[in-house]
Formats: C-alpha cells, structure tokens, sequence
C-alpha cells in the first residue's frame, strides 16, 4: 500500500468503527444466543409472571375482581387499548416511569454456571411486584414488556435491552419497540422515545421470552 | 462374510462420529453457560433520570395518567 493511501485506509476504519459504535438498535443482528429458559433467573420471572397474568385479565374483564392498587393499572389497559399504537407506547413509558425508583434489591439467584453457587444477583421483578415495589431500570425496562404485551404488542417486537452508557459510565437498561418499519425505538426513563440512534450507547444484551441475545459476543 | 464386515467398519464409523458430535456439543453448551455468566455478572445502576422538559403534551395520556393516579391515591388512603 502507497503512502499516500495509508491514511485514507486508517480514516476509513475510524470512519467505519464511528458508524457502528453508535448505530441504533437492530432486532434482526444475528447475535441469538439461546432460549430465555437458559437463563435461570430472566426463566424464573417470567413463570412469575404467567402466574399473576390470570390476575390481571380477571381483574381487566371484571373492575369489581381488581384489589384496590390494580385498578389504576386496569385503567391503563382498558383506554390504552382505544389508542394507537405511537400513543400506547408513549401511556405506557409515562406510567411507569413515575413509579418509584430504588436502587436493586439483590437476592440469592442460581448461577447459570453448571455447578455453581447462587450469589447477589439482580432480582429481575413482574409487572405486579414493580408496581408494589418499585425499582432500578431493568425493572422498569421489564414492567414496559409485560404491559405493553398485555396492549397487544407481540413479544418479537419488545426487548429489554441492557447496554453500556458511555456518558454516564454504566450499565442501563430500555425496552426497545420494533415499529412497522423495522427500526427500534426506545423507551427510556425520562420519558422520552428515543427513534434515532443513541450514539452513547453499546448494546450488550436483550431479552424477551423467546431468548436471548448477546451483543457483546 | 463381506456383508458383515461392511457392517461392522460402518458401525464403528457411526459410533465414532456420534462421539465427536457429544464432544462438539459439550462444548457448545460450555461456551454458552461461561457466556451467559457473563452477562448476569453486569449490575444494572444508570440512574434514574428527570422527566424531560419539551415533550409534546398529548391530552388524552394526561388524563389517563390523571385519572390512575388518582385511583393510586384512593387505594393508598387510610
């Protein structure tokens, strides 16, 4: 290679790695890793939360079957389901986003490592237990899924994805929404929708219960 | 005789690469266990960020989020 051309050949790669470090999110990247069910604890929530989903249908179909703290969610349900869509994802963030907000209880969850012992983990929460408890932000990237699924969305279009903030310096959670043409919004804690790329952002992994993505990999 | 040696040079082939594909799947799995390991290794701790200011108001969400929050009110009174 010439002189002359070297520094273009390096300007493109710098150019090239630009590009792609701050490229929004992509549902059809080729990074599935495996079913939910491999990871232990994402499993366990999500068995959780197929248990507490009679509750909220009964409680949807009937006002006079909701507990008093299920009511405000019936709510939600019942006129976010007039909405289209682009409003029912702005509800949706917004409802949850004013929960409250608490820093991960960390519990005993088995190790996806065979043979190995649990440990201080997350504690990945249902839509019920965030809605009692509150939460960090895979808590509320992870209510998002379970409410927005009882909107109506389909679940190959909801992640949770956790990625690296680099302008913050740490890990964050969002649910990322794949719209009618393909391309992933975000549903982040300020109740904004992110629709363009987030340039701080490096995807690490996703979730959903049909599996696993690992970004990182 | 022929017949039966075929068979028995075919059986053992067979046999030989069923062990290398229990290997080769071992392995999978072992590489996909250190690899989820991984990733539950990582804390999630981004704050939690103020409401952003600019936001296009959309009446019929404020009355929704209007109207839930007062049921949550109700539910919370003594």
């Amino acid at each position: 290679m010439s002189v002359m051309a070297k520094p273009r050949f390096i300007a493109l790669l710098l150019l090239l790695a630009s590009a792609t470090a701050g490229a929004g999110y992509r549902f059809d990247a080729p990074d599935y890793l495996a079913a939910a069910t491999a990871w232990p604890a994402w499993a366990q929530n999500l068995e959780r939360h197929a248990g507490e989903r009679e509750t909220i249908s009964r409680c949807v179909a009937d006002e006079s079957a909701c507990s008093s703290k299920l009511k405000s969610l019936r709510l939600v349900i019942v006129k976010g389901a007039a909405l289209e869509p682009e409003r029912q994802l702005r509800l949706v963030n917004q409802y949850i986003n004013r929960k409250n907000y608490r820093r991960d209880r960390r519990e005993m969850s088995p190790s996806v490592a065979p043979g190995g012992q649990a440990e201080l983990r997350n504690h990945w929460s249902t839509l019920l237990e965030f809605l009692e408890r509150g939460g960090d932000c895979e808590d509320y990237a992870v209510a998002k899924y379970f409410l927005l699924r009882e909107l109506g969305f389909a679940a190959e279009d909801l992640r949770v994805v956790v990625s690296y903030d680099r302008s913050v310096r740490a890990y964050h959670a969002v649910l990322a929404v794949r719209r009618d043409d393909g391309r992933a919004w975000l549903l982040e804690l300020d109740d904004t929708i992110v629709k363009a790329a987030q340039g701080n952002y490096r995807f690490v992994y996703a979730l959903n219960e049909q599996g696993i993505w690992d970004h990182a990999g | 005789m022929k017949t039966i040696i075929i068979a028995a040079i075919c059986l053992a082939g067979g046999l030989a690469m069923a062990q290398d594909d229990a290997g080769q799947s071992e392995e999978v799995i072992e590489d996909l266990q250190i690899r989820l390991a991984g990733m539950e290794q990582i804390i999630v701790t981004a704050e939690k960020a103020p409401v952003a200011a600019g936001e296009d108001v959309d009446e019929d969400i404020d009355a929704i989020l209007s109207e839930a929050e007062a049921l949550e009110d109700e539910s919370q009174a003594p």
